[in-house]
């Protein structure tokens, strides 16, 4: 199965389950639960179930395009399910079926993984699915986000759509996968993995990112005060992803690292309360 | 009375496999506790899990409780009856209660008469108990992490999916977090229809899912010892492993993996803790105990489909192949490229670098080993560089990607970069198992360093909160100091650690440290009262001094009759002494034998002054234990002069020599600690159970 061909699948599958189709937030991210289809809408009790694959840029893993199994910049699918339907381990077992994932031929495992996201102040409980060893979605019932503890719990899976692509086309390396039947994943990213990774660990200005730093989280900070919470939450975006590039960068000691962490982390939870203030008001 | 098996299942999401034998042991021994304390008589119970089910079993279980005999005591005689009939207080009483006229009986009781009632409560059915009980026993169980679930109303590991309870053929009703009990039990690919126990153990193995551990176990060395052959060599055990395996796999087949051979440039210790940690399989070894090129999988379908095994080995190299270009990118240096690195990785702001924390601890180390261990025959130039290399691999990559081999990789780098094989295995050993005194010394540097330095930065643990675990840190750092058996001085080494940066030691580190050691040498069963005696006012802190004082005052306790009714002496005198000094009399440092006028004072005076020489010098030896058996023999003397002296006298001068006297003796004690602390046995409430 083709890389595209993975996500219209995945699409599909979850478009019957009554997911709303979204599309990825256009603003630099390190994971899928940082669009607001994620993290803002889980903060309330309404159901919500929303599918979208999302570009996620993790500076720290950029590997110069010479490692097969690392980027800097990976596809998750990201589903979100609230509340988690109580045979949703059926309902993602199912779609790897439909992926063409025989169970009956592969060993399928549940590990223990909690996850958590100190710079969004969420944490949840779950497992890593691994398919004959081979790690392909991080599954997760949520329990707090933005620091906030959620009243209907939603369950988010988040499959690692080049993993999923090399295990179904048996690829030993990431940029030798067939986007379409004559596109390579390596046409299509190498050289913005080499491009990026010299920038990150080389190139990129600390001082002036940590500049940009302070301008996003005191934007942030003003439009929450003026009760606007979707730029506040962009610019909040924009710390956390400037963040992890001062990280890569090496520009962090260990105390100024939890630093930064505590200051996304705030604004995550002021975000998060204002978007549940104003939604009451609706 | 009709008996029937009893089968209690829990189907759960994927458990994590750590929780799985607590999780069973506690349900066994909670569903025990409810059927006795209910009187519902069973012949045993067992219990089983896995990471997706919990089964519990109790074999010829009664369908009734046992009747219990009640006796009610209700209201006098006189205020029961009116005219012959029932009074409203007596009509009040048994609404109550729920009693009947005819169970009332007349009945003495102390000085009056009352109504009684007196009736025998019949057994109720099992099943309205279990029905009732189940909830509550899911409901108590806790784990060390919880969760919500939309359905729970509770805190569990994971969501329940799942419930059957039968008793015989009878389905028991439960009904909790959403779920109420059915006919079906489930493993990820099949469903099971189930109506008894017995329906239950015999489908389940039959469809190939392992209900007992034991038999998992089986089977895996069953399916093991063909894969074993195959490779020329053993499996390397590992039991922790493979309890985890097999909590994880209901059916475990052994599937056995490659890798290319040039991986085997790596040393053993990474490849198995890479194949181990990450993949959660096993290695194997020739007889020589050489890595072999084969790694051992625990799966639950057909080991047959070789796609499973491929995308194995997929992962295993892609895995060994990221090990092998950090260990070869890390063996082109040398030990000062690392130790260079190390001085740009900030341990903690404004204490410096990892670097700088080296260079503390070596010198600390270095001045543990000279003042304790002079004998020990320690090259302290060799100690010094062992404590300087003690972090350098977590400047590796190696370690920066795989962080559980920091230590291995130390080791194996330090031999690899020309250092001494002694130096190498200290910087591995000296973490976890400091068995020779120069290990240990650097051991307790490191530790109190670590330590020292958070309390300076008031990064100080408090209530639940303890984010850097100093709690756990300076429990290993104690414990560890008292496996040894070596007298080490806390308290003096945390005051060199503050001198080695030049800073106080903060007021909070002595208390805590205490603190801790307290906690410890209770777990060590130590009752609280003799710890707190040891302790008391102590301002020194040696672990082994507290622990041999404490063994010597177990022993005394247990042996010597005498020395209890010595402790009640102890206490009145200190009794005495404290109320002389709120009075404000001066008592003189020792006592003149020309002012005691009675025998009784005078022999006391004799014997302790006999004793006093003794005493001191099995003190000086450590031994607590004669030390306090010398002192027993002063119990006569002590109560005969508490008998024949009235010590606040008439006269001034024999009043204050007589206060001298009993200070002196109990001067005697303070080498052991402030043993009035110590409560009498019949009080202790530790000894009363």
């Amino acid at each position: 199965m083709f890389f595209q061909d993975i996500i219209l699948t995945l699409q599909n599958y979850w478009r019957k389950q009554g997911c709303l189709i979204a599309q990825p937030y256009d603003v630099e991210k390190g994971a899928g639960t940082f669009n607001v289809h994620t993290f803002l809408r889980t903060l309330d009790d309404r159901p919500w179930r929303a599918a979208y694959a999302e570009p996620s840029r993790r500076p720290q893993d950029a590997r110069y395009g010479e490692n097969p199994n690392r980027l800097y910049k990976h596809y998750q699918y990201q589903v979100i399910l609230k509340p988690a339907p109580a045979d949703c381990q059926q309902l993602y077992l199912k779609s790897l079926e439909a992926l063409g994932i025989k169970l009956k031929e592969h060993d399928v495992k549940f590990l223990e993984d909690d996850w958590e996201s100190p710079t969004l102040g969420a944490w949840g409980l779950g497992w890593e699915v691994r398919v004959d060893g081979l790690e392909i979605t991080q599954f997760t019932y949520f329990q707090q986000v933005g620091g906030i503890d959620l009243k209907v719990i939603p369950v988010e899976l988040t499959y690692g759509l080049e993993r999923i692509a090399m295990f179904l086309q048996g690829k030993d390396n990431v940029y030798d996968l067939d986007w379409t039947g004559d596109v390579t994943y390596g046409n299509v990213h190498h050289r913005d993995e080499y491009e990026f990774s010299k920038f990150h660990f080389e190139l990129a200005d600390p001082e002036a990112e940590k500049k940009n730093f302070q301008f996003f989280e005191a934007e942030s900070g003003r439009m929450l005060k003026e009760k606007l919470v979707m730029p506040a939450y962009d610019y909040l975006l924009k710390c956390s992803h400037t963040f992890n590039l001062l990280d890569a960068r090496g520009a962090l000691s260990v105390t100024e690292r939890a630093d930064y962490v505590r200051r996304v982390r705030s604004l995550a939870r002021k975000a998060a309360l204002l978007y549940l203030e104003i939604n009451e008001k609706e | 009375m009709k008996k029937n098996d009893f089968l209690l299942e829990l189907g759960v999401e994927d458990f994590p496999a750590r929780f799985v034998e607590k999780t069973r042991l506690e349900l066994k021994d909670k569903m025990a506790g409810i059927l006795n304390r209910e009187k519902i008589t069973f012949e045993n119970i067992e219990a089983g899990g896995s990471t997706r089910r919990f089964w519990i079993l109790v074999k010829n279980l009664a369908s009734k409780s046992a009747g219990k005999d009640e006796v009610i005591p209700g209201p006098p005689e006189r205020i029961a009856y009116a005219d012959g009939k029932p009074s409203p207080a007596l009509e009040g009483f048994l609404k109550k209660n729920n009693g009947n006229p005819e169970d009332v009986s007349i009945e003495e009781q102390g000085k009056e008469k009352r109504a009684i009632l007196r009736r025998t409560v019949p057994g109720r059915p099992a099943a309205d108990i279990l029905e009732k009980e189940i909830p509550a026993l899911i409901r108590s169980l806790s784990f060390p992490k919880q969760m919500r679930w939309p359905e729970s109303d509770f805190l569990f590991a994971r969501p329940i999916r799942s419930i059957l309870a039968f008793h015989g053929r009878k389905m028991i009703r439960v009904h909790t977090a959403g779920i109420k009990s059915g006919q079906y039990s489930s493993s990820l690919s099949a469903k099971l229809r189930v109506n008894s126990a017995e329906d239950y153990f015999k489908n389940w193995p039959s469809r190939s899912v392992f209900l007992k551990k034991e038999d998992r176990e089986k089977k895996f060395y069953q399916t093991l010892t063909e894969k074993e052959k195959k490779t020329r060599g053993r499996l390397v055990r590992d039991r922790e492993l493979l309890d985890e395996l097999l909590e994880l796999n209901e059916n475990p087949q052994a599937v056995l993996g490659t890798f290319k051979e040039k991986y085997l440039a790596l040393p053993a210790p990474v490849i198995v803790t890479v194949l181990r940690h990450h993949q959660k399989y096993f290695s194997f070894e020739d007889d020589r105990g050489r890595i072999l090129p084969y790694f051992l999988a625990v799966i639950e379908k057909n080991p047959s489909c070789a796609k499973i095994v491929k995308t194995m080995e997929r992962v295993v190299q892609a895995r060994l192949e990221d090990a092998l270009f950090f260990f070869k990118n890390d063996s082109d240096k040398n030990i000062d490229y690392f130790l260079e690195k190390l001085k740009g990785m900030i341990y903690q702001e404004k204490l410096g670098s990892l670097y700088d924390k080296t260079e503390r601890i070596a010198k600390l180390t270095i001045e543990i080993a000279r003042d304790y261990f002079p004998q020990s025959g320690i090259d302290a130039a060799l100690l010094g560089r062992t404590a300087l290399l003690s972090r350098f691999d977590l400047a590796t990559s190696l370690v920066y990607e795989f962080p559980e081999l920091e230590g291995t990789a130390g080791e194996i780098y330090a031999l690899e970069f020309g250092e001494t094989p002694e130096i190498a295995s200290g910087i591995r050993t000296f973490r976890q198992f400091p068995q020779t005194p120069a290990t240990l010394a650097l051991f307790v540097a490191d530790k109190i360093d670590t330590l020292l330095s958070s309390f300076i930065l008031e990064k100080i643990p408090t209530g639940s909160e303890d984010p850097h675990g100093l709690r756990k840190e300076a429990t290993l750092l104690l414990s560890k100091v008292l496996e040894s058996g070596r007298n080490l001085r806390i308290d003096k080494i945390v005051s060199a650690a503050a001198r080695l940066m030049g800073k106080e030691v903060p007021s909070s580190l002595p208390e805590f440290l205490k603190s801790r050691l307290e906690l410890l040498l209770k777990d060590m069963d130590f009752s609280y009262d003799e710890v707190a005696a040891v302790l008391a006012e102590e301002e020194t802190l040696d672990p082994v001094l507290f622990s041999r004082k404490l063994e010597a005052i177990k022993k005394i306790r247990k042996e010597e009759a005498d020395f209890e009714a010595l402790l009640t002496g102890f206490r009145r005198a200190r009794n005495i002494l404290t109320q002389a000094g709120k009075k404000g009399l001066s008592i003189p440092d020792r006592s003149d034998p020309s002012l005691f006028v009675e025998e009784a004072e005078k022999k006391l005076a004799r014997d302790a002054e006999e004793l006093k020489e003794e005493v001191e010098g099995h003190i000086g030896k450590s031994d607590y234990y004669s030390a306090l058996k010398r002192l027993v023999h002063l119990r006569p003397d002590i109560d005969l002069f508490f008998d024949k002296i009235l010590i606040m006298g008439e006269d001034a001068a024999q009043t204050a020599n007589r206060l001298a006297l009993l200070k002196k003796v109990i001067s005697l004690f303070a080498h052991i600690g402030d043993l009035g602390r110590i409560v009498e046995s019949r009080k202790n409430p530790e000894q009363q159970s």
